[in-house]
């Protein structure tokens, strides 16, 4: 049986209950119940970790495949930079547009030029921008959705220039259905992602009515494939455009790079590149509590490397980090894109999000009573010293805290723990032997 | 009235650098968790984190005491120490006498009292020389002050 959370399925059949998942997921979002991984889903942020952490491959994401193109009458692909890393050897970055393109779209466009974009448009926004500081960087869907839950109060710090795919979209929707004479609907673009987090920024946008993008696909959905049409490519068409300034937001770092020269940052504070989820919520807590001060700007991953190390990408994330940073190397900044162009758009408010981010702290809120929750806390808390702190998982939760929270709140029980019901055991066993010493008066006393 | 319930208390060793800000984080945690307002929350969390800071850096050990009250929060951090001999100078944005050991780790800036004052609702400071100091700190919660508005 297959459990759907969103767009992250569960495939039950497959699901062995080893608790892999449960450990490594950052956020607490995943409870083991009789013998299947289940999703908190307002605690997951759709980082994916847990797919790649399943022996079993049991957790996967989908929106669309390539069979959805036929509902279209014209189709747009907007590959990931991510892509330029994926293939082994030195494969030519405009080869792979090509093969991809031969999958079945009519065009292709790369998402590497939104970045371009995003990146002048973020410099625009910076010089006029006065705090409150850090600004957080867009870019990671994943990391927004961190900030949503845990970090509500940070989210208008978030950088609101929009994601570069969307910015590509919206560039090209309008102006190629006009020329193509079609209407819009009949145009399909979609996204060839990394993740899922940007599967979800994208078919549940929050920061516009409807995303300028129809559907996402999966690298790893269509890898196979892409491989065999890449063997095909006899004739190649001038696809690839973007620079390396564009193509660098595939790695971790590759934002603030561009944002570093030319003091786009103000330079008298520190700017902070952090990869992985963990590392963020450290910074965030620690930025939170004023012990990190002084940050300008945080360009903060979800994944280990940067996009790159994404949880539906196929190649090892050190090695396509390796390969972009050389495609870096060889790939001028010369940039199709006009500088004055994006900076009018910026003015006239082309790039911010259209709708603000909203918070939407994930409190335990073990009561609706303040004072009922305040006792609640202080049992939870005696229950917590009364476990082992091991942090097994043996119980369904992720660690004895955890634990001690649903049982608190009524969502497990306290036999739940092994240890806890040995001792409960144990306790029954002395029991019954105490009954067993006794024996009914009318029956001679023992021993004679 | 206090309730005992609505109280928690907790310990502060100076100069125990690698620990320091765990007070602060669990008072922030427990408003988290509680459903506070964040904005609300992080005006505690800077305010109680320059307190139990200050104990850190300056003096020898402490307590952090906070209740929640029906109008608003209290938080009372205590320490023995050299304490204060001039309150109002120490008050001055930029004031410090910490050591050039302190200012390496990226405290020692003199905004810590200062920093409070602008996140505490009232800012108490009773200090005897030799002997140790006490801040009492005042929060209102967000709701009380629209009540009163
Ligand atoms: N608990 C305390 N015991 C003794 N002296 C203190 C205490 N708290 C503050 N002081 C004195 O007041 C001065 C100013 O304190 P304040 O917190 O404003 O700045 P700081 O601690 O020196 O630097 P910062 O807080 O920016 O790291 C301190 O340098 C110290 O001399
Ligand atoms: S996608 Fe990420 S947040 Fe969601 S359950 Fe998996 S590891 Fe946890
Ligand atoms: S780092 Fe990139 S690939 Fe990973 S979750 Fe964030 S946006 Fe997706
Ligand atoms: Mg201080």
């Amino acid at each position: 049986m297959k459990r759907s959370y969103g767009i992250i399925t569960i495939d039950e059949d497959k699901c062995q209950g080893c608790v892999n998942c449960m450990m490594s997921c950052r956020t607490e979002a995943i409870r083991i119940f009789e013998g299947k991984a289940r999703i908190v889903t307002n605690r997951c942020i759709y980082c994916g970790k847990c797919f790649r952490d399943c022996p079993e491959h049991a957790i996967t994401s989908r929106t669309h495949g390539l069979e959805d193109l036929k509902n279209f009458k014209y189709t747009i692909v907007i590959p990931s930079s991510t892509i330029y890393s994926q293939l082994p050897g030195e494969r030519e970055p405009n080869r792979i547009l090509c093969a991809l393109k031969a999958l079945g779209f009519d065009h292709v466009y790369e998402e590497a030029i939104g970045a371009e974009e995003a990146s002048i448009a973020t410099q625009e926004y910076l010089k006029g921008y006065q705090g409150p500081y850090p600004l957080i960087s867009s870019l990671c869907p994943a990391i927004i959705r961190l900030i949503q839950i845990r970090f509500p109060h940070f989210v208008d710090q978030i950088n609101p220039i929009d994601l570069p795919a969307e910015i590509v979209a919206k560039d090209i929707r309008k102006a190629k259905a006009k020329e193509l004479g079609i209407t819009q609907e009949e145009l399909g673009i979609f996204y060839l992602v990394p993740c899922p987090a940007k599967m979800v920024a994208v078919t549940k946008t929050e920061t516009k009515e409807r995303s300028f993008i129809d559907g996402t696909i999966s690298i790893a959905d269509i890898y196979g494939e892409l491989m065999a049409a890449l063997r095909e490519v006899r004739e190649e068409e001038g696809l690839q455009k973007a620079s390396s300034a564009g193509i660098g937001w595939a790695v971790k770092g590759g934002e603030i790079r561009e944002l570093e020269p030319r003091r786009w940052l103000r330079g008298d504070k520190e700017s902070i590149v952090v990869d992985g989820i963990k590392n963020a919520i450290k910074v965030l807590d620690e930025i939170e509590n004023g012990k990190l001060r002084n940050i300008e700007f945080i360009e903060a991953r979800a994944c280990p490397e940067g996009c790159v190390g994404g949880a539906l990408t196929v190649a090892d994330r050190y090695v396509s980090r390796g390969r972009i940073r050389k495609l870096m190397l060889s790939h001028g900044s010369e940039s199709v894109v006009d500088r004055a162009e994006v900076v009018k758009r910026f003015k006239e408010g082309y790039y911010f999000f259209e709708k603000g981010l909203k918070p939407k702290p994930f409190a335990v809120r073990l009561d609706t009573d303040p004072l009922k929750a305040v006792e609640k806390m202080k049992v939870r808390d005696e229950i917590h010293v009364s476990l082992p702190g091991l942090d097994c998982g043996a119980c369904g939760t992720p660690n004895c805290r955890a634990f001690a929270d649903d049982v608190v709140q009524g969502k497990a029980e306290i036999t739940d723990c092994i240890f806890k019901w040995r001792e409960g055991v144990k306790d029954l066993a002395q029991e019954v032997m105490q009954w067993a010493e006794k024996r009914p008066h009318s029956l001679p006393k023992r021993g004679r | 009235m206090e309730k005992k319930e609505l109280m928690w208390d907790y310990e502060i060793e100076g100069k125990d650098f690698r620990n320091a800000g765990r007070v602060s984080s669990k008072v922030k945690d427990i408003l988290k968790e509680l459903g506070f307002d964040p904005d609300f929350v992080r005006r505690v969390a800077i305010a109680s984190y320059e307190a139990e800071m200050n104990v850190v850096c300056h003096a020898d050990k402490g307590t952090l005491h906070f209740a929640i009250l029906p109008q608003a929060l209290q938080i009372v951090v205590k320490d023995r120490g050299p304490g204060i001999p001039d309150i109002e100078l120490a008050m001055q944005e930029g004031y410090s006498t910490a050591p050039p050991e302190i200012r390496e780790m990226g405290f020692g800036a003199g905004m810590g009292l200062s920093n409070m004052k602008k996140n505490a609702d009232e800012l108490h400071i009773v200090s005897t020389v030799g002997q140790g100091t006490v801040v009492e700190m005042v929060m209102r919660s967000p709701r009380s002050r629209q009540g009163s508005a």
